[in-house]
């Protein structure tokens, strides 16, 4: 577009400079006027057809409401104003000008002079004319009387009257006698019959001809016979006009002619004036308005780059725009804008980094204390909940969802726990530790440590309260005092036992005889007594040796299934039945065989115990596989583990049998640990208790080995 | 404007032709020669031969240029036809020897081959391109300076004059 228009604006100038120049006489494209006229023409209804589809794009943009569009149409506005109102008030001007010059070329005056020289000429040449006629007719009422005119009157009538030719003709235009002073040899030029006609009578022909660029005077007269009256001879004398007069006469004739020809080319003269001024109008205003549009584009192209690429920074898109390469205010502008975006996405990318490395830092701290089996809460200075990981949530059994609306003191639960932080944080500065013991009804008691620290006011201030589930370590330093003090009881009375044992025999040995039939029967009564008593006590330290002194054991591959069917078989014959379901299939597991034989006595044991005073008492030994551990599991359908030593249960001394020594399960649970396996008991739902111990796997060791 | 008869025929060394131009009574180029213009008129004519191969062939091509003005001076009108001038007394006579083309020479015997045949085209027109530009501008839309016959097409068999 902007080429074409640069090559209609030049071709444009070409022509109308062409055009203008087509007004001197002497161009080149005189004879081809209408031709470049309409080339003019052309050029102008091309140049509008362009401004045209110029108008409609534009005015497509504003109706659309394109950026920039209003901006373009205001320059062009004001370019077309400023090209067209001085452009317009020239061609007004202009064109009175011509009209009224081109007017004022003609007047009367120079008319009437001309018409006056012209005139003058005339009569000068008429009054040579009607000389020389009158000088032919004398000269041929002289030949008339000398009878046939000779050759040698004629070339001194030539002579005579300075003639270029005489020549004696009839009427019928045969020339009889004739002599030239141009010895061209050719015949005497003659007059058309009816002219000659006309010489016969009167004062004969007389004119002055122009013939060429000179004049002659041509005068036919009749040559007055007496002898040949029938047919009379006719008398052609041409002379040429003199030089000079012939000259000055023929320039009057010329300017004359060229006036009239002015003068009547005065309507044409000013149309091509219009015309040429309304072309240049037309087509300077073209090329005026298609170079706004390019003005107009450049001016607004910056701009809309600028509002494309602040559309697209609002849209987040920092990608560098296309920035004009010009050095002025606009292009520098758009540099200045693509620095400013790129600066932005620098920034951006940077922030971006940086929050990445503290999602990173902090994701590394949460799975840190999301793994920490200890506890932690964190409130904010006024008390509510900020965070808590996942062994807070473990240890408080309690998801504490919505916990973060409500301040500590106003929790609903945990009451004990949330006053144990609060006072814990009134009564201390700075750092403090605490222990407390929360009771879950019944007698299940879990023991918390608690340690709580304020935060510094400068992290926005806060409390954190880091606590540990220690019921487990307090029941392992139980077991762990009690097996001592097992140790020095059996140690410490197992002693005096055996002479008191015999003291008793001896004191029934001896006296026997010499007390009487009824004392000696109140005598072995008492120390039966005592010997009975001596070896239950036996049994009992017994017991606790077993339980203290429980050896390391010796692990082995052992065929669980096996061992379990060479047991049951020993409770064959037992009151309460036990049912076995083993699994077929079972691997071997590690364990010390004759520990694990105990074990299963205990258990089993345990069942029937509790079994007795069913109706249908059952009790039954699972086996099966449970991934990369092999589970032992032991039911009976009694009354099940008492809520209130559901916990301690495998404790020692912790039993509800009237007569249990309170070891069994615990001495069950220290070999299971020793065996590092697992061991859980529980009530089932549908009634009674299972006890569910996980063994290794033999394998599985072999191959850590 | 129209040809009321043409023709070409042989003559002695040449081939000419005759004919006559039809011109309705011209108010208007009387004026302008009255007025003092020179009128230019040209007649053309050219003659061809039809070639199945290619675009006919022009054997012969000639212009002649007519120039028609009035004379103040000697109060004639003269009529130059190429160098040679013409003088009558009134317009109408010397428009009518302009329109009349006769024995205007247009091709020797050489130029044409006897017995073939040849296609003649001849047109009498004003000449505006040698009219000053105003009237050039004012004969453009101009019906009565509209001036120029159509051409026409005649076909003939060229035929030397037998010598003899």
């Amino acid at each position: 577009m902007k080429r074409l228009i640069l090559i209609c604006s030049a071709v444009g100038t070409i022509l109308l400079f062409l055009l203008a120049s087509a007004g001197g006489k002497t161009s080149l494209f005189e004879h081809n006027y209408p031709l470049l006229l309409s080339l003019n023409v052309l050029l102008a209804v091309g140049m509008a057809v362009l401004v045209g589809i110029q108008l409609q794009t534009l005015w497509r943009e504003y109706r659309q409401r394109q950026f920039g569009s209003r901006l373009k149409l205001k320059l062009i506005i004001m370019f077309v104003l400023l090209a067209v109102a001085p452009g317009t008030l020239i061609y007004a001007v202009s064109v009175q000008f011509a009209v009224r010059s081109i007017e004022s070329w003609y007047n009367l005056q120079v008319d009437s002079s001309l018409e006056s020289g012209l005139e003058l000429g005339r009569n000068a040449l008429d009054a040579l004319l009607n000389q020389l006629g009158e000088r032919s007719r004398s000269i041929a009422l002289e030949l008339g009387d000398e009878g046939a005119p000779s050759l040698s009157s004629l070339v001194r009538v030539r002579e005579q009257l300075d003639a270029d030719e005489v020549s004696v003709l009839t009427t019928t235009g045969r020339i009889v006698a004739t002599t030239s002073d141009m010895h061209n040899g050719l015949a005497p030029d003659v007059l058309p019959s009816s002219q000659l006609r006309q010489a016969r009578v009167g004062r004969g022909y007389r004119a002055v001809e122009g013939e060429g660029d000179k004049l002659v005077m041509r005068v036919v007269v009749p040559i007055a016979s007496r002898q040949f009256q029938t047919d009379p001879l006719l008398l052609q004398v041409r002379v040429p006009v003199p030089e000079s007069l012939a000259q000055s006469a023929e320039s009057i004739q010329e300017l004359h002619q060229s006036y009239q020809e002015l003068r009547l080319a005065r309507q044409g003269l000013k149309r091509i004036y219009l015309i040429t001024l309304t072309l240049a109008l037309l087509l300077s205003m073209f090329a005026a308005v298609a170079f706004a549009f390019m003005f107009a584009r450049s001016l607004s192209e910056p701009l809309s780059i600028l509002a494309e690429g602040t559309q697209a920074v609002a849209a987040g898109d920092l990608s560098p725009r296309q920035a004009l390469p010009s050095r002025d205010e606009l292009g520098v502008l758009t540099q200045s804008f693509n620095r400013m975006t790129r600066q932005l996405l620098d920034a951006r990318a940077q922030a971006e980094k940086n929050s990445a490395a503290v999602d990173a830092a902090r994701a590394y701290l949460e799975s840190v204390l999301a793994n920490l089996s200890a506890g932690v809460l964190a409130f904010t200075g006024d008390w509510h909940l900020r965070a808590a990981n996942q062994g807070a949530l473990t240890i408080l059994t309690d998801d504490l969802t919505d916990f973060e609306s409500m301040a500590l003191p106003d929790w609903p639960v945990h009451q004990t726990f949330r006053n144990a932080v609060l006072g814990g944080f009134s009564d201390n500065e700075g750092l403090w530790h605490k222990q407390i013991e929360i009771e879950h009804g019944e007698g299940n008691i879990q023991t918390l440590l608690l340690h709580g620290s304020q935060l510094p006011a400068s992290t926005s201030g806060g409390y954190v309260v880091v606590f540990d589930d220690i019921t487990e370590l307090i029941s392992a330093q139980r077991n762990a005092a009690w097996s001592e003090v097992a140790r020095r009881l059996a140690h410490e009375i197992k002693n005096p036992l055996t002479p008191i044992q015999l003291s008793a025999e001896r004191l029934q040995f001896k006296l026997a005889d010499k007390l009487s039939e009824d004392d000696r029967a109140m005598l072995n009564r008492s120390t039966q007594t005592i010997v009975n008593q001596v070896e239950a006590m036996k049994n009992l330290v017994n017991g606790f040796r077993d339980y203290a002194r429980l050896p390391v054991p010796k692990l082995a591959a052992v065929d669980l299934n096996a061992l379990l069917r060479e047991i049951l078989t020993l409770y064959e014959g037992s009151s309460v039945p036990v049912l076995a379901e083993l699994d077929g299939d079972l691997p071997l597991v590690l364990a010390d065989a004759s520990q694990l034989r105990q074990v299963v006595h205990n258990l089993l044991q345990n069942a029937q115990d509790a079994v007795t005073e069913q109706a249908a008492p059952q009790v039954t030994v699972h086996t099966r596989q449970d991934g990369r551990r092999v589970e032992l599991l032991v039911r009976d359908n009694g009354p099940g583990f008492p809520a209130a030593i559901l916990t301690r249960a495998m404790e020692p001394y912790v039993t509800t049998k009237p007569r249990g020594s309170g070891l069994g399960l615990a001495i069950v649970r220290k070999i299971i640990e020793e065996h590092r396996a697992d061991i859980s008991i529980g009530n089932r739902p549908e009634g009674g208790a299972e006890v569910r111990i996980r063994l290794r796997l033999a394998q599985h060791e072999v191959v850590v080995n | 404007m129209s040809f009321r008869y043409h023709e070409i025929v042989p003559v002695e060394q040449h081939y000419v032709v005759n004919a006559s131009v039809e011109l309705q009574p011209n108010p208007r180029l009387q004026e302008l020669v009255d007025g003092g213009l020179s009128i230019p008129f040209v007649a053309e004519f050219t003659i061809t031969r039809s070639r199945w191969y290619w675009l006919d062939e022009t054997v012969v091509e000639r212009n002649t240029s007519f120039r028609l003005f009035y004379h103040a001076l000697t109060r004639q009108y003269r009529l130059s036809i190429g160098g040679i001038h013409r003088n009558f007394s009134s317009f109408d006579d010397a428009l009518r020897a302009m329109l009349t083309l006769r024995n205007w020479a247009v091709a020797e015997h050489g130029n044409l081959t006897d017995g073939e045949t040849y296609n003649a085209s001849l047109r009498f027109r004003l000449d505006t391109a040698q009219l000053p530009k105003p009237f050039q501008v004012a004969a453009l839309g101009s019906r009565d300076l509209d001036l120029t016959t159509n051409w026409v097409h005649w076909n003939f068999v060229a035929q030397a004059l037998d010598p003899r």
